[in-house]
């Protein structure tokens, strides 16, 4: 279920518009209230930048002006009131963008946080019913253009509405005719862009269908690459690729065609209004309605007001993205998590290990029961061997039992008391597991057979894999105990990277054992000279083992065979073959007589 | 082929050099356009400058309008000359990535099987993926913005020397000055925003590790740990960010400064002239619009920083997979031409072998033969060589030593460990074994290989989709279908590698006593765990480290082989004499 789920959640983020924009919105600009000191200096700072910004134009047309008729102003004064604009301005916006820049890498550190905080106690479920692909994409690259949009779009957009109100205003007032010369081409703007982004997006949308067919063919085509070397399909292979890859570059044409049309249509609009405004304002200079300075004056503005419309288009779509990946991460943030312990819920020291299933049924989805009705009595200190064909439950079983999921139906008593009655922590504490997806994590070996239990010494680390028949291949290792292991420790084999899982559950030295296939990586040679460790370790313990060889569960106290959610046999090893059921024609499938 | 993650420091350029001959004339077509363009841009301002200078300073109409309208015209011209280019750069940049795309694939699906490929498909995926995105925007960036920027300055202080060569000198101060500030800036910025990417890198293997530990996590209540680890890392970045971006902040106020300290300047020298009698107010506001348009391409130039180092590092993975060496064509096999459908032998001869790359050898002077029709088991612990000896039995791998006799691929069946269904329905995933094969021919490799029963519990049968959007197959079901595809081929080979392990014992039985029933009567061979899957063998060959210890029959092999009877006591529990 996973693999399919993983390949097609993968590749296709989808970036749609956002589903609750407003409500969005509003959540993320609630992230900014502690820093609200911060966004009001960033504020008032693009207020004033923007009025310099503002001032210049028409000091420059002034200091024209002071030359066609002088002593209209003292020129060097007007001169060294640019200067002083000019130094104001950069230092404004210097110091503007130190603070928004400081202002959203703190953001998205505590957002980061919060949302692995979060992760760390949602329930197991969560994890297993989304991609691995999905969330590492909320966690870089949502929150990547949500920081995108609070450091740059942000201040922008606001620099960008006081530049334009500005220069539209000044230009008013200097003059109203010269003004609709300049920028009768807005309105021609606006139609072009709204032309073009309905192009560009219905032709975007269609070239990410293309990628996500394209993608997933890759990922099929590289996961199955020995069946394709196998049975010779190369050739029909390559044809679906070529078929795939033409069409997404011909959909990828047309929207890069369409997208790529707003700026040189936003440059020839900007650039025939500066004609319009040459000759206009030449023609009113002639008949003295104008200064020439004006016609300065006027450049400027209107070279102000076309660039910050441009970046709206711009940071509109960050802003949207922004506000979709926020959205995603919200999500996730409003996940229910693990639900608290119980009132009363007592704390387990020191546990027996009395386990008894009462009439339990449990489904991942409703309606559709993994394991139904399930009684079952374990004294303390007994090993119990679950047995049965893939699906029918066994691993399920075992998450009940750490309280990964809670029994739809029924309960598990543990020393007689309810696990929901349990603290949830002190009860996986009082659990020494080995799954069969070995994990490791990167670090040093004795870190990671450390993790079972932070506080161990090296002698204790070293005695346990003694113990565990690590101690061998792990000496031979470049360097011994502190060979650091990289990438869930892909240098290692299989049975090496158990044998290290199975030292880390035998330092934390729990009272109660769980083994999920804990040796099906080991080979049967090395896994005999393992057992006797097992043995060693189930002593005293009450001890789940899930394993496929019959021969690893054959001493067990108790062996389950289950098959579609139930319990059909339950016995010692001799009991079961006396019985001459379904595990006594396993078994004899499985030997050699 | 050795495949690194991230910043390798190979130089970008083999992906230039490889596809330059290809679309460098296009390319430089584009870069033509843009230029043009950019000619058209800078063009403005001269004749602004003769509208008012000529036109209203003598009171001539008519020369102001005919310039209007000379603007409007480059304008128009200009607009011709964008559009084209766009037309251009969005052909090129797509095709070119197609391009890339279809090679890196040919060469992936060309090369042979690959033990990075197997062991690490996520990375090559990427390379296939994101990293052909961002070279394909780089590219159609470059020839959009990145190449304008820096045209458009050229041009314009082309012109505005032209215009004016006494006020030209001041931009021999100023642009040095500038290019002197953005060359240090991206000097600096690539290194620090390649920290930034290592820091980022190092946040996602963090949060990757949860993500794949999360049981573990949750089992030994080890959340908090990983907590701190994670906000150590993403400390790490926003301080690395701030950094990067503080350093960034800079640039811009200072070279806008610089440049407006130009205008001020420019408007100083115009004043001191026009006290000396020579006023033209048209080219002081020409010469103004034309250090506008120099800062304005300079400050597009320092974006370019961010996407380059994106870029390149992409080019660097794409560029690792494109170099590695090809499929050789290696003399040391031998494919006998045996008519199709018949048994075929296998035979190897002192055969010795490595993984590219490895550093020792998985299998060391191996020699055997099997006859045709046989049924053949290999047993032995993980890493003692079961897998690569399929390999090479397969003509995946070539032997570094010593020559290997095998029937041709298309003779070859193997049913692998790990299967992979492909999307589409259960039939046409069988088909893959054999194109042509007919219903009946379908439902007697699914008999063989105990798939019947369950193909024909779906409410669709035959035509129940699987993968993508597909059913949900347990283990053993898709690897009943992995052999009854590979059954299918009718092959003169068959060759499992562990290929029943979720296959329940009774069904696996089963299918045992199938295979050794199965019309034609190919030659088998047989990779297990369980002694019980190979007692029945024809004989069986047993490997340690990369050697063969013994080839026998299971009775044979139960008295006089250590290392078997090993095998046997750990599964079994029993001695083997006791058997």
């Amino acid at each position: 279920m996973s693999d399919v789920k993983r390949g097609a959640g993968r590749f296709m983020s989808e970036r749609i518009k956002p589903k609750k924009a407003r409500a969005t919105l509003r959540r993320l600009l609630g992230q900014f209230k502690p820093h609200a000191p911060a966004l009001v200096a960033v504020v008032f700072l693009s207020a004033v930048s923007s009025l310099a910004a503002l001032t210049a134009p028409w000091l420059i047309g002034r200091t024209i002006d002071s030359l066609v008729t002088p002593l209209a102003a003292a020129p060097l004064l007007l001169l060294a009131g640019l200067v002083a604009v000019y130094v104001a301005d950069a230092l404004v916006s210097w110091f503007q963008a130190r603070i928004m820049t400081t202002l959203s890498q703190t953001l998205v550190r505590d957002f980061r946080q919060r949302l692995f905080t979060t992760m760390t106690r949602l329930p197991l479920s969560f994890f297993d019913t989304r991609s691995q692909g999905d969330l590492m994409s909320r966690m870089s690259n949502d929150i990547d253009s949500v920081a995108v949009a609070i450091a740059q779009s942000g201040a922008q957009m606001l620099g960008s509405v006081l530049a334009v109100g500005g220069a539209l205003l000044c230009m008013l007032l200097l003059s109203p005719v010269l003004t609709l010369a300049a920028l009768i081409t807005v309105p021609l703007i606006f139609l072009l862009t709204s032309v073009v982004s309905r192009q560009t997006r219905r032709y975007f949308k269609e070239q990410q269908v293309a990628l996500g067919a394209l993608n997933t063919q890759l990922e099929e085509s590289i996961n199955g690459f020995l069946e394709i070397k196998a049975f010779e399909r190369e050739a029909l292979v390559l044809g679906e690729f070529d078929r795939l890859n033409l069409r997404l570059r011909q959909l990828g044409f047309k929207a890069q065609l369409w997208a790529g049309l707003v700026m040189p249509l936003m440059n020839v609009i900007s650039n025939v209004g500066f004609a319009l405004l040459a000759g206009v304002g030449g023609y009113l200079v002639l008949n003295n309605e104008l200064t020439i300075g004006l016609i300065a004056s006027f450049i400027g503005y209107s070279r102000q007001f076309g660039r910050p419309l441009n970046e709206i288009a711009n940071t509109w779509s960050q802003f949207q993205a922004a506000i979709a990946g926020a959205e995603r991460v919200f999500e996730v943030l409003d996940e229910t998590p693990e639900p608290a312990d119980a009132a009363g819920a007592a704390v387990l020291k020191e546990p027996r290990g009395q386990i008894a299933f009462e009439n339990v049924s449990f489904g991942y989805n409703p309606g559709n029961p993994v394991l139904k009705d399930i009684q079952l009595e374990v004294p303390p200190g007994a090993t119990v061997a679950l047995v049965g064909p893939t699906g029918s439950g066994k691993t399920t079983l075992v998450n009940l039992l750490l309280r990964f999921y809670d029994p739809t139906e029924g309960r598990i008593l543990l020393d007689g008391r309810d696990l929901r009655h349990w603290q949830r922590a002190s009860l996986r504490q009082g659990f020494g597991v080995v799954l069969q997806d070995t994990w490791l994590k990167e670090g040093s070996v004795s870190d990671n057979i450390r993790y079972g239990r932070p506080g161990a010494s090296d002698a204790e680390v070293e005695e346990v894999a003694r113990t565990v028949n690590a101690d061998g291949f792990i000496r031979h290792l470049p360097q011994g105990y502190n060979t650091v292991l990289h990438g869930n420790g892909n240098t290692l084999s299989q049975g090496q990277r158990q044998l290290l899982a199975i030292a880390r559950a035998a330092l934390a030295d729990a009272p109660l054992l769980v083994l999920d296939e804990a040796t099906s990586n080991i080979d049967t040679r090395t896994e005999f000279h393992v057992q006797e460790a097992m043995l060693a370790l189930r002593k005293g313990r009450t001890c789940f083992i899930i394993a496929h060889r019959l021969s690893t569960i054959r001493q067990a106290d108790t062996i389950i065979l289950i098959d579609q959610g139930r319990i059909l046999e339950c016995g010692t090893h001799e009991a079961l073959l006396a019985e001459n059921g379904r595990y006594a024609a396993l078994y004899r499938a499985s030997s050699l007589s | 082929m050795k495949l690194k993650d991230g910043h390798t420091e190979v130089k970008a350029p083999s992906l230039t050099r490889r596809y330059w001959p290809v679309f460098g004339w296009p390319f430089t077509l584009t870069v033509v356009l843009v230029a043009l363009e950019a000619a058209c841009d800078v063009l403005q301002p001269t004749i602004l400058a003769r509208l008012l200078d000529e036109g209203v300073r003598q009171g001539r109409l008519d020369l102001v309008l005919t310039d209007a309208a000379w603007m409007l015209l480059v304008a128009g011209i200009g607009a011709l000359f964008a559009l084209s280019r766009n037309y251009f750069a969005s052909h090129i940049s797509l095709s070119c990535a197609a391009r890339i795309r279809s090679d890196l694939f040919r060469k992936i699906v060309s090369r042979p099987v690959d033990k990075a490929a197997l062991d690490d498909p996520d990375s090559l995926l990427t390379r296939l993926t994101n990293d052909i995105t961002q070279v394909q925007n780089f590219l159609n960036g470059a020839m959009r913005i990145f190449f304008k920027a820096p045209l458009l300055a050229v041009g314009a202080i082309l012109m505005a020397s032209l215009l004016d060569p006494g006020l030209a000198a001041l931009l021999l101060v100023i642009v040095p000055l500038v290019l002197g500030i953005l060359a240090f800036t991206i000097g600096r910025g690539f290194g620090l925003f390649r920290h930034v990417q290592e820091q980022m890198d190092r946040l996602n293997t963090v949060f990757r590790e949860f993500l794949t530990g999360v049981r573990v996590i949750k089992a030994l209540e080890r959340g908090s740990d990983e907590e701190q680890r994670f906000a150590k890392a993403a400390g790490n970045l926003a301080e690395v960010n701030t950094r990067a971006l503080w350093f960034m902040t800079r640039v811009g106020p200072m070279v806008a400064l610089l440049v407006n300290l130009g205008i001020v300047a420019v408007l100083w020298l115009g004043l001191q002239s026009a006290e000396a009698g020579d006023f033209r107010p048209g080219h002081l506001i020409a010469f103004v619009n034309y250090m506008t348009q120099i800062l304005f391409a300079l400050m597009m130039a320092t974006n370019i920083i961010n996407s380059l180092v994106r870029a390149r590092a992409s080019a660097s993975r794409i560029s690792e997979v494109l170099n590695a060496p090809g499929q050789e064509n290696p003399d040391t096999e031998r494919e006998e031409t045996d008519l199709p459908h018949q048994a075929a032998g296998l035979e190897f001869h002192r055969v010795s072998f490595r993984w590219p790359g490895g550093t020792g050898d998985v299998i060391r002077d191996v020699s055997f033969r099997i006859e045709a029709g046989e049924f053949i088991g290999i047993v032995g612990s993980t890493g003692s060589g079961k897998s690569s000896l399929v390999q090479l039995a397969c003509g995946f791998q070539h032997p570094h030593g010593g020559s290997i006799s095998r029937p041709a691929r298309s003779h070859i069946a193997v049913v692998p460990q790990r299967v992979n269904l492909f999307s589409g329905t259960i039939r046409s995933n069988l088909l893959w074994g054999h194109p042509n094969a007919d219903q009946a021919q379908l439902e007697q490799a699914a008999e063989a290989a105990g798939a019947k029963e369950f193909i024909d519990g779906f409410p669709d049968g035959w035509e129940t989709r699987v993968g993508r959007g597909g059913v949900t197959l347990s283990g053993g079901q898709k690897q009943r279908l992995s052999l009854a595809r590979a059954l299918l081929r009718q092959p003169g080979l068959l060759i499992l590698d562990d290929s029943t392990s979720a296959v329940d014992s009774l069904t696996e039985a089963a299918i045992r006593t199938a295979l050794r029933a199965l019309p034609g009567k190919p030659t088998i061979v047989l990779v297990a765990q369980r002694i019980a899957s190979v007692a029945q063998a024809d004989r069986v060959l047993v490997l340690d480290e990369g050697r063969l210890i013994d080839l026998g029959t299971h009775r044979e092999l139960s008295v006089r082989c250590e290392i078997y009877r090993d095998i046997i006591r750990s599964q079994t529990g029993w001695e083997a004499d006791h058997v």
